[in-house]
């Protein structure tokens, strides 16, 4: 088969279904990104659309101190520490719990343990983080992964 | 002399700090390695998001490197004509490399949020993604250099013959810059920064990277083999259409978990199952023209470089991709160890052993020889045995971390916590550790392998 095409037609193949192929991926990622930004097919009903200062401050923090550099969100990160789109629901919305494990964490010296890095975290910078985490485990992934162990 | 025209010497130095970069990223994959199974060596001067980073940074900054090395090297040569401005491209040298390595000593003198600040990321936020960490201002610094660099590339191939392979390699390196813009897009709403993100990531991997190499590989077999340029240029505009083709649209195996909507179950699953073909398609083509060449080069360690790049392209990026890919499957593996061993031999495989490949044709011309001499391509075809059996025992010790995890921690009735897997895997982790040492000593070896000197006792004819 390959020996009966020639080049020519080869060139003209790459060109014709790059370009198609390209147009196609451009719709449907532009159809998600109308998708996502409306409220239903993105959280559960019960969560407000529009994200609060305090999550994006989250977001912000998550960002600025590597977070993914060891933990995943929604499965991606990096896979040092524990899995954090579960954390909210495995300490069952527990506020003071959440943050008792960024503040207390390496506090006992245990060796050989992975540890993690201590942050200087304000209160407000605390709350903000775990009102982020709260928007990601309220993200609608389908019910991924099955078991809540992260 | 075996070098064509004089300005291809632009690519010497991008090699060398490539492979100075190779270096650094297998040491600090060695130190998260280990981090793994000991997880406070070194901490806290060098915690393992750092280590970790470190290990990915230092891959893509090395395989822009190569990709504007060989860029530099093959267009002039295509082109039959020299270099635009070849004093430009030791300048993006310098200054790619400075930011480099700015980038990667900033890693490990600051906290990250430091960094961070230093370099004003609250102006415009784009560092703490997997990938993309680097400040924002290295980005653009990246991106800067890179338009430089394709635009003078433009410019040498359009004075002179116009071929296929400096099509592809150019459609490849202007688009690898394009999507790297994307990364300056990183919005609040966690579902479309990843969404975003893996525009980025996964169209360099399976897109725009690989459109490159498959030119890397045609511009290695047309010299290493003599097969009419017109049956090579025939097969990479086949391969690169099945890239396109199965690669755009195969960014939909990163949505199905994410919160993206459920249509990417389909998209993602149908096409990216069709990845492996444009692979497949690499490895055939290159045993094909293998059984076709029309004389037998002297570089024997860049021929096997070069053919066992396809192979464990295939394997390991294809077959590889495809055990996971499907949205069923994946529902278990996404974000598992099963992910680690993939990615290892996919950039390992396609990326690295090509880079090396590219690295051993073309830099004994840069030193005006035809090929290494015969004792020194003894010493590097060990070190591609070491190093690429090395990398796959690496690959494996992970998958096996992988499926036990999966087991452990999702699959299983009783399903284990994150921590407590972590820990009973430990015994796959300490082996991977081991072989990434094998690894470390292959590439010693391959390093050396330039040293290496004639024998003197045999009288010996230089390949001038």
């Amino acid at each position: 088969m390959i020996q009966t095409l020639s080049k020519e037609r080869a060139q003209s193949l790459f060109y014709v279904g790059g370009i198609l192929l390209l147009f196609l991926f451009l719709a449907l990622g532009f159809q998600t990104a109308l998708d996502l930004s409306s409220q239903k097919s993105l959280y559960d009903s019960s969560v407000d659309h529009e994200l609060s200062a305090n999550v994006i401050l989250g977001k912000t923090l998550w960002d600025k101190n590597n977070c993914s550099g060891c933990h995943t969100l929604l499965g991606e990160g990096s896979y040092f520490g524990s899995e954090l789109d579960t954390v909210f629901s495995r300490y069952q919305g527990h506020r003071e719990a959440i943050k008792d494990s960024i503040r207390f964490i390496d506090t006992y010296g245990i060796r050989e343990r992975r540890v993690m890095p201590r942050f200087k975290f304000t209160e407000s910078e605390l709350d903000a983080i775990v009102d982020f985490l709260r928007y990601a485990s309220e993200i609608n992934i389908k019910h991924w992964p099955t078991p809540i162990k992260g | 002399m075996s070098l064509k025209y004089k300005s291809q010497t632009v690519a010497k130095p991008y090699f060398i700090a490539a492979l100075l970069l190779f270096a650094v990223q297998i040491a600090f994959g060695l130190i998260s390695g280990l981090q793994y199974v000991r997880g406070d060596f070194l901490f806290p001067n060098l915690p393992f998001d750092v280590s970790h980073m470190v290990h990915t940074n230092s891959l893509i900054m090395l395989l822009f490197l190569t990709f504007m090395g060989s860029a530099y090297y093959m267009v002039s040569e295509e082109t039959e004509t020299e270099l635009v401005a070849p004093w430009l491209a030791w300048i993006i040298f310098w200054l790619f490399l400075a930011t480099a390595l700015a980038t990667l000593a900033g890693y490990v003198a600051l906290p990250y949020a430091k960094l961070a600040e230093l370099t004003k990321n609250d102006l415009f936020p784009t560092m703490g993604r997997k990938y993309l960490e680097q400040p924002t201002i290295a980005k653009l610094s990246f991106i800067v250099l890179m338009i430089i660099s394709v635009l003078q590339l433009f410019i040498t191939a359009w004075r002179g013959r116009k071929t296929g392979i400096n099509t592809i390699m150019l459609i490849g390196l202007a688009s690898t810059t394009v999507v790297f813009a994307l990364a300056f897009y990183n919005p609040n709403n966690l579902v479309l920064s990843k969404f975003y993100r893996w525009w980025v990531v996964h169209l360099w991997i399976r897109c725009t990277w690989e459109l490159m190499a498959a030119a890397m590989l045609a511009f290695l077999l047309i010299r290493i083999t003599g097969v009419h340029r017109n049956i090579i240029e025939k097969w990479l505009y086949l391969i690169s259409a099945a890239v396109l083709v199965s690669g755009l649209i195969g960014v939909g195996q990163h949505y199905y978990w994410i919160g993206a909507p459920d249509y990417w179950y389909w998209w993602g699953s149908v096409f990216s199952a069709l990845e492996p073909v444009p692979m497949f398609m690499m490895t055939v083509f290159a045993f094909n023209m293998l059984n076709l060449r029309n004389y037998e080069h002297p570089n024997k360690a860049a021929l096997l470089w070069t053919i066992g790049s396809t192979v464990v392209t295939f394997l390991g990026a294809g077959i590889g991709g495809f055990i996971h890919t499907l949205a069923p499957i994946n529902y278990y593996t996404h974000g598992t160890q099963i992910t680690v061993a993939h990615s290892h031999m996919l950039f390992y495989g396609t990326y690295i052993m090509l880079s090396l490949a590219m690295i051993s044709y073309a830099v004994p011309t840069l030193y005006g020889h035809k090929a290494k001499n015969e004792r020194a391509q003894v010493v590097e075809m060990w070190s591609f045995w070491l190093m690429t059996v090395a990398m796959t025992f690496i690959t494996l010790f992970l998958a096996t971390t992988g499926v036990l995890q999966v087991y452990l921690q999702r699959y299983t009735d009783n399903p284990q916590p994150f921590m407590v897997v972590q820990e009973r895997i430990a015994l796959f982790y300490w082996m991977r550790e081991l072989a990434g040492l094998a690894l470390a000593i292959g590439f010693v070896i391959y390093l050396a392998s330039f040293f290496v000197t004639a024998n003197q006792h045999k009288k010996h004819k230089p390949h001038h």
